[in-house]
């Protein structure tokens, strides 16, 4: 109560993480390492994206590629198709079956009607299922209850050549409110190694609406669907291009991106101590890469139920039901194949999680597994158990023990992907190329997490997290005997590089988050990770270029933001990241710096000015690895201003 | 092999002791909701004026009456008993009629059908009216305090307080959400 007290306004109504066990629980009070980044750290960061805004979490690796790709992953294993994290926009899971992984660049919201992106360290994958192996990260859009009245945003700049947005929501009824939106960007390229330009820009629009409609006896029923189309360059590097000798060959690609969704979901309170919601949606995807004629459509149809009550005063179980189909299709192109090229995939799943006072207020576990079945891995299981005690209401020492698994994707079982060109011994040309294997198990993480909260005074807090993760059966790539394919007239010598689970490993780290409100007008945050990795092939594994990716991610990362409310409605808000050399893609260290300034002459309008990447003219953040395909593209100092008005 | 071995140590742990927890137990403490409710109307009360003299006398303390059942009540009572009410006088009436007793009255959300009558009671009275009922503030209450996805927050219909003689501090509407009467 002593804690309530001291907490500011602004801390009341923000206080709550939906996300751990997905209802409502104090961030200070619990068993995961969580980090809640709030609508206001996205506005005062000066993100344009979300993908820029998960930079300030701890633990988070965020990477810029190219303009319009990134590499992002929680605790190791970043790439350009990094596959552990499962990421959630509204209950919507938008994880790819193709390889695992999120498609960042259609990952898009307006920002301002972003209530809270919720981010879980460490395998959350009891409650929210397959790939929550590193992390789990749910965006959550505000109610349309809070989106009332219209706002219109614009803007251009360097990088930010021009964006815009437009939202409208109302009223109707006294118990139905709703929001229809728009936002259209356009966004210059970077530049490659020699200061050429890379052929990376990129442009989209989406637009779409959110309806919130409360009914009778504390039930809800909430809407939303949305449509986005976007165009984007992307510069392959050494890609091939078959069917003649050289076979590889650099060339610009152009990505089309068209998706769209539709969600359902309704909810009923029963007490304060009781309810349950179900949901359903329908997410489709297509990609496609005008210049290779490669294709990639998903349609994902889900069902979910949840249902959560108090067994007694001090258990609660929440449990629930999904069921997931995925319809995929590929157009082959010459050099990647999918065979089958059309599947429909499915995943049934079951997850039960009891949460047990064991002391009132000070000693809390929380036990709990995932059950579930899909038609690649078959069935698996992902259970966990977590303790939190909260001595005081100033200390809280939580750990616990997971398992999670990264099911196989697409790509892993039926791929037949000509990747390079490589020379045998002698000089020979041969192309290598890898095959999906129907065989390819899931990964498997048992993590070891514990963390500490401390308010070591009323106006600091700080949160400490250390993990040890233990991975199985991680991906490699083995070697088997070359042979000649034949395709029309030509015949093509192959050597073949199947996927296989000869890979192991351990990682281990610590990740600390602080916030230091020195007055009423200027706060400080800051977030710092410190990771270790270590991989190790089976004695059996032919693989050579599995060990060398232990160093693609950074051993220290650290940010500091400051964010200040000076007279005359004045914010001025700087940012300072650190990010470690990658030594295993040759990526020097690197700082980063950004200023943001904004001016609100009137309640209703606010003008703004950002500078992004200022410590340098540029740098690269990412490198090659064997799966990545795009040229090394520099990341330009930036600047853009922005105005928004509401009415 | 070595994860299945682990796991099935936890389960051997863990399961006995869910068993052993299957007992009910007891707690005192109150759901979170309401504590950050009271708390909230504690620190929104700083931020309200009343005319100088209220019903005929002019007090410096604040009176916070409770009128139905409201499980923020008890919380405040817990509060009293620690001394940690602040500057409010605790009152709990069970009489329409005496609505207009106090500085702060808080309508239990059993009074959802009298609403009409209280407000009609309280016209014109300087009585800060806070409820926590959905659709309070836009019914014609002054501060609405209510859970919206697990969160807290509050509204204020400020064309009611400003025909009562109350002055909302600017500060405590620019965090407010503030509505207008139907």
């Amino acid at each position: 109560m002593e804690d309530l007290e001291a907490m500011s306004f602004e801390e009341l109504i923000e206080l709550k993480v939906t996300s751990v066990s997905k209802k409502e629980e104090t961030l200070f009070g619990a068993a995961a390492a969580v980090y809640v980044l709030t609508n206001e750290d996205i506005r005062r960061s000066g993100a344009t994206t979300i993908p820029e805004a998960l930079r300030m979490v701890p633990g988070m690796q965020v990477a810029h590629i190219d303009s319009g790709t990134w590499a992002i992953s929680a605790r190791g294993f970043n790439s350009r198709f990094a596959n552990n994290l499962l990421v959630l926009i509204d209950g919507r899971s938008v994880y790819s079956l193709v390889f695992s992984g999120v498609f960042w660049d259609t990952q898009d919201a307006i920002l301002e009607d972003v209530d809270r992106i919720e981010i879980i360290r460490g395998p959350g994958a009891t409650l929210w299922g397959a790939n929550a192996v590193n992390g789990v990260i749910n965006i959550v859009t505000k109610n349309s209850k809070e989106t009332v009245g219209g706002m219109v945003s614009a803007g251009g700049g360097t990088e930010e050549q021009a964006f815009g947005s437009v939202r409208y929501g109302e009223k109707v009824g006294d118990n139905l409110t709703y929001r229809i939106y728009g936002k259209h960007f356009e966004r210059d390229e970077f530049v490659g190694q020699n200061g050429d330009p890379a052929a990376d820009s990129w442009s989209g629009s989406r637009g779409g609406f959110r309806m919130d409609w409360d009914l009778p006896r504390e039930s809800s029923l909430t809407a939303m669907g949305e449509f986005a189309s976007q165009t984007q360059g992307l510069r392959h590097k050494d890609n091939l291009v078959l069917p003649r000798f050289p076979f590889a060959s650099t060339f610009d690609e152009e990505e089309e991106v068209i998706n769209g969704h539709f969600l359902t979901k309704w909810s009923r309170k029963f007490s304060e101590t009781s309810n349950m919601h179900l949901q359903f949606y329908y997410d489709r995807d297509e990609r496609d890469f005008e210049n290779t004629s490669f294709q990639i459509l998903n349609d994902t149809y889900d069902l979910e139920f949840h249902h959560r009550f108090a067994l007694s005063q001090r258990q609660e179980i929440a449990w629930g039901l999904g069921q997931r189909y995925i319809v995929d299709s590929f157009d082959n192109s010459a050099n990647v194949k999918f065979n089958p090229r059309q599947r429909l995939n499915y995943n049934t799943n079951f997850f039960f999680q009891d949460e047990i006072t064991l002391v009132p207020q000070r000693l809390k576990l929380t036990v709990g597994s995932k059950f579930s079945v899909n038609n690649v891995s078959g069935f698996e299981f992902q259970p966990s158990g977590r303790m939190a005690w909260t001595p005081n209401d100033k200390h809280t020492l939580w750990g616990s023990v997971s398992r999670a698994v990264r099911t196989p994707n697409r790509i892993n079982d039926s791929v037949d992907f000509k990747n390079r060109v490589v020379a045998l011994p002698g000089g020979t040309p041969i192309v290598a190329s890898n095959f999906g294997n129907l065989d390819f198990e899931s990964e498997e993480v048992l993590a070891l997490e514990s963390g500490y909260r401390v308010k070591p005074a009323e106006n600091i807090f700080l949160d400490f997290a250390a993990f040890y993760n233990f991975y199985d059966s991680l991906l490699t790539v083995e070697r088997k005997a070359p042979f000649f394919e034949t395709s029309g007239s030509s015949i093509i010598p192959i050597l073949p590089f199947p996927f296989d689970n000869k890979g192991s490993g351990e990682t281990y780290g610590l990740e600390a988050a602080a916030q230091w409100n020195v007055s009423g007008w200027w706060k400080i945050k800051g977030a710092f990770t410190w990771f270790q990795m270590d991989l190790t092939p089976d004695s059996d594994s032919l693989d050579t270029t599995f060990e060398p990716t232990e160093e693609n991610d950074p051993e220290i990362q650290w940010n500091l933001r400051s964010y200040m409310d000076l007279p005359h409605n004045v914010e001025f808000d700087t940012t300072l990241y650190f990010v470690d050399e990658l030594n295993g893609m040759n990526i020097p260290q690197y700082a980063r710096w950004d200023v943001r300034l904004a001016w609100r002459p009137v309640d209703s309008l606010e003008i703004s000015l950002v500078g992004q990447n200022l410590s340098d003219s540029k740098h690269p953040e990412f490198g090659d690895d064997q799966f990545q395909f795009i040229a090394r593209t520099l990341v330009e100092r930036s600047v853009y201003g922005k105005v928004v008005w509401k009415f | 092999m070595i994860f299945a071995s682990s796991y099935k140590k936890i389960l051997c742990l863990a399961l006995p002791l869910w068993i052993l927890l299957a007992a009910h137990g007891h707690s005192q403490e109150f759901p979170l909701e309401f504590k950050v409710k009271a708390v909230l109307l504690k620190k929104i009360v700083k931020f309200i004026d009343w005319p100088a003299a209220v019903n005929g006398k002019a007090t410096s303390s604040v009176t916070l009456a409770f009128l139905g059942e409201s499980p923020v009540w008890p919380v405040f009572q817990a509060m009293a008993d620690q001394g940690k009410q602040g500057a409010l006088v605790l009152r709990k009436i069970e009489d329409r009629a005496d609505a207009n007793c106090c500085k702060v009255l808080f309508i239990g959300s059993d009074q959802r059908d009298n609403l009409k009558e209280i407000f009609g009671l309280l016209k014109g009275r300087p009585t800060l009216t806070v409820g926590e009922m959905e659709g309070f503030a836009e019914a014609g209450g002054m501060v609405e305090i209510y859970n919206r996805e697990g969160n807290i927050h509050f509204k204020i219909n400020k064309g009611v307080a400003d025909a009562a003689g109350i002055n909302i501090r600017s500060n405590l509407l620019r965090i407010a959400e503030v509505v207008s009467t139907k």
